[in-house]
């Protein structure tokens, strides 16, 4: 249920650790890392290593708060690739804990877009742009500069 | 449309009124990448000395560089030291593009319209040429299908704005049949019943009310009284209507007169046998498809059989005498003689028939009908006075119609108020001092960007035109309307010409600017006296107001006065009206850009038509 990837089974309890832009080490568990799919591609690829995995796209705040997504929902389900599109557009609705999760400042909000983009864990990335479609729904040219 | 661009432009104020001079400057230069600038010129205002750095890297044009600076080192700089932050909207601007995609997508049109209008660069970005994909995103979302012949923007807008496309008030209704969104008031004069178009708009090609957008009062096929269209929508399609049928009926004499002459000269252009076939083709689909449109019409809106159809088709298979006379020798055929005609002659006034009309005027018919007909060269000199008596008396009629047309656009009466003798109307009074008034000048519409274009031109100038078009006499009248005279009377007033004694001639003289503030602070300047009275024409409440006899407030200023008055007037107006010139340019860029296109497409039309002219002179020749 954890994981999908074939490697997850092997090293499903092991430690990752990465590496942020600003030489921050995260030593987190793998099913955690595995949200990311750029992380999870990576791992398979090397295989079993100690080496820290470098990310220069992103910066250690960003990461750390990339890093409480991903450990709240590393039991989530792996979609299924081919509905992968259908369920992101059907779904437009937030859940309490990602709500939650998102309500930062703008700054951080559109960090965690681009690291998400990044990182390639789509979920996290559809949260914020849809965060970013509600603040804009429905509001006059002079409310949207002001939010 | 207008409207809501010039509302993006006064936003665009507020929200950069904080940049300083020179980002603004880089941006002005920068356009697109511009966009960026003034986004990232407000973070290196925050007081960053990074901000300095992120600014240039953002000028740079190429997308990837700009994706990786996001990426990297706006990150690196976040994580060291956090500004307060507020929230910007271009901030979208620094999301590649997917990412921006992918939130639009979420959103309404109206949202996207909305967003569009916060700030310059955002508007910039979703209604630029390529701003189509953005549409493209909330238009599936909400599974609208995009009709053939509207783009992306032009959907969203129709479907989404709010602003009436004529005069920009906010309050106004879409038309979603006659695809148009007019206030109350321009939907008056915009928008015209049936009733109304049999009345007044007598000349319209016969097929136009058939392709026109309608809105039908009552969902029947066939158009009652109650049905709307839209006036300008009829005006450019008879237009381009009648100019197809010219194309097809010179298409189809060249390809008649090439079958039966093959020595003939004008059959050169077409010598190709290519071409030929093409021109079969297309004749046997166009033919083809207006038959069956008729027997659609016919079992719908007429209650035929299916038996009275077959009784119908066979009677219309019969051989039908052609009007064009048929003769065995080719020298003789009367076409070559309406050909060899000395067009020069004055007694024609250089006003001429096409041959299709011209076969079919009654004298020639009675002259070249008949099966005992005269064709050969024995009874020429005696049937030559009769032609050219019949091209005297159409060049005649043609006058006094356009004598007409100038009386009824100039006194706001139908035309059918104006006498018809033409005992009223002698040369000596019709003169060409009354031909040259400016109100006398009539309008050469381009016959798809009507709205945009128009030339105005001398009854002869118009009529050399028109030379050897169909219908030509009644295309003349519809040159001329009585609010194309109102617009003209505005801008004699302004520029304080004598309207009893002025000619065109006096108002292509002026030297200056043609001013005119509207009620909602906007500055509209024209070097051209035609291009205010083409705007004005375009605008319906204007005019109203002259019909009402109030007074329009256009002002004319000479070029005489020294340049630092002039200066002063265009600083006085952005103080007061919150608009200055070249924003008002910027305001209109939908609009600015299809005025450009049409200025060229009104080029080129000249050019086609003066090409036309000539083929048809290398036909007829």
């Amino acid at each position: 249920m954890a994981s999908a990837s074939g490697s997850g089974a092997a090293t499903g309890g092991g430690k990752v650790t990465l590496t942020t832009s600003d030489a921050e080490n995260f030593v987190v568990e793998r099913d955690v890392a595995n949200r990311s799919v750029l992380i999870r591609n990576m791992l398979e690829d090397v295989g079993e290593s100690d080496q820290p995995i470098p990310l220069p796209n992103v910066s250690a705040n960003v990461l750390k708060k990339v890093l409480e997504w991903c450990e709240h929902h590393k039991k989530d389900p792996e979609p299924i690739a081919e509905d992968l599109d259908d369920n992101r557009r059907k779904t437009t609705e937030i859940s309490d804990w990602d709500a939650k999760f998102i309500q930062v400042d703008q700054e951080m909000l559109f960090e965690i877009i681009l690291a998400a983009n990044y990182l390639d864990i789509k979920p996290l990335l559809d949260v914020g742009c849809k965060t970013v479609a509600n603040m804009i729904k429905g509001k006059q040219p002079e409310e949207i500069r002001k939010l | 449309m207008s409207k809501r661009t010039s509302r993006a432009r006064v936003s665009y104020v507020e929200v950069d009124s904080d940049v300083d001079i020179a980002s603004s400057d880089d941006e002005a230069v920068q356009g697109s990448s511009g966009a960026m600038s003034a986004a990232e010129a407000r973070g290196s205002k925050k007081g960053k000395a990074k901000g300095q750095g992120r600014m240039r890297g953002a000028l740079k044009p190429s997308k990837k560089t700009r994706d990786r600076l996001i990426g990297s080192s706006e990150t690196e700089e976040a994580g060291k030291d956090r500004p307060t932050i507020v929230w910007n909207v271009e901030r979208l601007l620094n999301l590649p593009v997917e990412l921006l995609l992918e939130i639009v997508s979420q959103l309404d049109m109206s949202d996207l319209i909305h967003l569009a209008s916060t700030s310059r660069s955002l508007r910039q970005l979703f209604v630029s040429r390529s701003g189509g994909k953005f549409w493209a995103a909330t238009r599936k979302k909400d599974a609208y299908n995009l009709p053939d012949d509207m783009s992306e923007i032009e959907f969203g807008l129709f479907l989404a704005g709010t602003h009436c496309e004529y005069c920009g008030a906010t309050s106004a209704t879409s038309h979603r049949h006659l695809r148009v969104r007019t206030c109350s008031e321009c939907e008056k004069n915009y928008l015209i019943a049936y009733d109304e178009i049999r009345r007044t708009m007598p000349h319209l090609h016969r097929d136009t009310l058939q392709v026109c957008r309608r809105k039908s009062s009552n969902n029947f096929a066939r158009i009652v009284n109650g049905d709307i269209f839209v006036y300008d929508d009829l005006c450019s399609t008879s237009d381009l209507l009648e100019e197809l049928e010219d194309q097809d009926d010179q298409a189809r004499a060249a390809n008649q007169s090439s079958r039966g002459r093959s020595t003939k000269s004008r059959r050169n252009k077409l010598s190709s046998g290519e071409q030929l076939q093409d021109d079969a083709l297309s004749r046997y689909i166009t033919s083809e498809l207006k038959q069956r449109r008729k027997e659609r019409e016919l079992l719908s809106a007429h209650n035929w059989t299916q038996e009275q159809l077959d009784f119908w088709h066979e009677f219309e298979s019969y051989p039908v005498r052609s009007l064009k006379p048929k003769v065995d020798d080719p020298s003789q055929d009367p076409e070559d003689k309406f050909d060899e005609l000395d067009w020069q002659d004055p007694r024609f006034d250089a006003i001429l028939p096409s041959w299709i009309e011209f076969k079919d005027f009654d004298a020639i018919k009675a002259l070249w009908h008949p099966e005992d007909a005269q064709l050969d060269d024995t009874t020429w000199d005696e049937q030559e006075l009769i032609v050219e008596q019949v091209l005297i008396d159409f060049a005649e009629s043609t006058r006094i119609l356009a004598i007409r047309s100038i009386l009824a656009a100039t006194s706001g009466k139908p035309l059918s108020k104006i006498p018809s003798s033409p005992a009223k109307y002698p040369r000596e009074t019709y003169d060409e001092v009354f031909f040259t008034r400016p109100t006398s000048l009539f309008g050469h519409r381009h016959p798809v960007m009507s709205r945009l274009t128009t030339r105005l031109v001398t009854y002869s100038t118009r009529a050399a035109q028109l030379q050897g078009s169909n219908r030509l006499a009644a295309r003349l009248s519809n040159s001329i309307s009585h609010q194309q005279v109102l617009a003209i009377r505005i801008v004699m007033e302004a520029a304080c010409v004598n309207s009893a004694a002025a000619s065109k001639q006096d108002l292509d003289d002026l030297q200056g600017t043609f001013v005119w503030t509207d009620g909602k602070g906007k500055v509209w300047k024209y070097q051209s006296w035609m291009d205010m009275v083409h705007v004005l024409m375009n605008r319906a409440a204007l005019v109203k107001k002259k019909r009402t006899g109030e007074k329009v407030e256009v002002e004319f200023k000479p070029v005489e006065e020294n340049a630092d008055t002039v200066d002063d007037g265009a600083d006085d107006d952005d103080d007061g009206g919150g608009s200055s010139e070249p924003e008002d340019g910027e305001a209109d860029e939908d609009e600015g850009e299809d005025e450009d296109k049409g200025a060229q497409e009104e080029g080129e039309n000249e050019n086609d038509a003066d090409e036309l002219d000539e083929e048809d002179e290398d036909d007829d020749a």
